[in-house]
């Protein structure tokens, strides 16, 4: 019994036992329905995946992916520039965190209709997922900025340096962990700024628009298999930044412990 | 204080006039469609001074209220349930393994995918809104708080044991009290989450609230409403983030964690 508890105890055991849980529950609830029109079992969802095939899914998850980049890039890049701004003027962290707050407390279907009625549905699903990266990299950044040490800001002054090296040669360094962190966190956000863009519409391809229509069809198994898949995509650009993160920043282990 | 208070509604203020004058410079700098686009003084028009300024504030009111009611419910009831939680997971370690990475994959999958299959679950009304608020609070929290719980260290454990208390005393004496800061944060990134979460519930499901107003007007060139709608929604937000984060600050203040 301890041994199976120790077994238990470490993440990806737990993990695959939480999953296969899951899975069992959902066949349990599942197994009895006879017309499951809006809930299928899991051998269904799996069929419908082998039916739709590869075309259709590669169709789909090629412009989400290319739109939910796009966010990323543009979402992080205006938050790097506004921390970096921050970083040069450091009286302006208080309002710039307030603009930030404002940005986040914009509800994404309010704006959405909005910039897909003056710039298209296009651009609609990647300032979306710009606008949800935007908040939480710019806190991890303005995050990062605060925690150089006071006494390796200290030694860079009793050495004779300025603002300017202390920026270059401590804050620099002490916000990279914090920043990898915040861009890890900003993944899922691209993604479902990205779909909920396609979900307005105004867009003849993507993972919205193929669950809308999924949807619109009554497809319950195809509904299912395309969240499914969407989560493990998040899912695995999650794990993938955070991996390139840990090997940029690779003397922040003691810290993340 | 005071001169706190004064400082934060200040710096408020300040953020405020940046938003409106990047809104309206976007606007001008685009050369948007003036059909479609509002600039901030035209929606205040539209709120306050044209004729039937009052039913147009009456209309934004009322749905303003349900998206209140169903953004309230699921925080209230996701950050109660994420702190019983995590104070259960503390004691039972092997139950958050088998919890949490389950958790970590139900949170990835996008909110848009999953309000339908929530729907289809719980019905559209308001159990279901609810749910959905629920998850997007739920999880975040929960991840947030057992990390503040974890924070005990070693020193202030011993200590609690050597003088002969029991781990219950060390949860309630050293855990529960670190855990306020991460709670307190947890409640205040959780309010435009839970208004998001609520909006997104009412656009693909009820169909009711500010939520299902705004894809409404948009659908029919309502694009006055939409705009109000959205500037409403955006303003109690913030006032309610400002709220949560003022109080946040307090109790540090007065619990002596502040640096």
């Amino acid at each position: 019994m301890s041994a199976f508890r120790s077994a238990l105890a470490r993440p990806w055991v737990g993990g695959t036992v939480g999953i296969v849980l899951l899975i069992a529950l959902w066949w349990a609830m599942t197994a009895g329905l006879t017309d499951s029109t809006s809930f299928p079992t899991p051998d269904a969802v799996l069929r419908s995946v082998g039916r739709d095939g590869w075309s259709f899914y590669s169709a789909n998850i090629a412009p989400t992916l290319s739109r939910a980049g796009q966010g990323y890039l543009w979402g992080n890049l205006a938050a790097l520039v506004v921390a970096a701004l921050v970083l040069v003027a450091p009286k302006l962290e208080g309002v710039v965190t307030q603009v930030g707050v404002i940005s986040s407390c914009l509800p994404l279907t309010a704006i959405g209709p909005i910039i897909m009625a003056m710039f298209g549905g296009r651009a609609s699903a990647i300032f979306l997922g710009a606008l949800l990266v935007f908040f939480t990299t710019l806190v991890g950044a303005l995050l990062g900025m605060t925690s150089a040490s006071r006494s390796s800001l200290d030694l860079v002054a009793a050495y004779g340096g300025g603002r300017w090296t202390q920026i270059r040669k401590v804050r620099l360094i002490a916000a990279l962990p914090a920043l990898a962190t915040a861009l890890q966190v900003a993944v899922p956000g691209a993604l479902l700024g990205a779909i909920v863009g396609e979900y307005l519409g105004g867009i003849d391809s993507g993972i919205g628009v193929a669950l809308n229509a999924a949807q619109r069809q009554i497809m319950p198994d195809r509904v299912w298999a395309l969240s499914i898949l969407t989560g493990l995509i998040s899912l695995a650009g999650y794990g993938l930044v955070g991996l390139l993160g840990r090997l940029a920043t690779p003397w922040a282990k003691e810290q993340r412990g | 204080m005071t001169t706190f208070l004064l400082r934060r509604i200040g710096t408020l203020a300040i953020a405020v006039v940046v938003a409106l004058a990047i809104w309206s410079l976007v606007l001008f700098a685009f050369d948007v469609n003036p059909l479609i686009a509002r600039q901030p003084w035209q929606v205040a028009d539209w709120l306050f001074t044209t004729d039937g300024a009052a039913e147009n504030r009456a209309l934004i009111a009322e749905n303003l209220a349900v998206t209140v009611r169903d953004a309230g419910i699921g925080y209230l009831v996701g950050l109660a349930g994420a702190f019983v939680l995590a104070v259960l997971f503390c004691i039972s370690p092997v139950a958050e393994r088998i919890v949490m990475p389950t958790a970590m994959v139900l949170r990835s999958i996008p909110l848009v995918v999953m309000t339908p299959l929530i729907t289809l679950i719980f019905g559209r009304d308001v159990t279901g809104v609810t749910v959905i608020v629920l998850i997007v609070v739920f999880l975040p929290a929960l991840a947030n708080i057992l990390f503040g719980l974890r924070s005990v260290t070693g020193d202030h454990r011993d200590l609690v044991l050597a003088y002969g208390g029991s781990s219950w005393t060390v949860l309630r004496k050293v855990a529960l009290p670190a855990a306020i800061p991460a709670t307190l944060a947890s409640a205040r990134v959780s309010v435009p989450a839970a208004v998001t979460g609520a909006m997104i519930a009412e656009w693909l499901s009820t169909g009711e609230g500010l939520g299902g107003a705004i894809s409404r007007a948009a659908g029919s060139f309502g694009y006055d409403q939409m705009w109000a709608a959205a500037i409403t929604i955006a303003a109690v937000t913030m006032l309610a983030y400002a709220v949560v984060s003022v109080a946040d600050t307090l109790v540090l203040d007065r619990m002596g964690q502040l640096s």
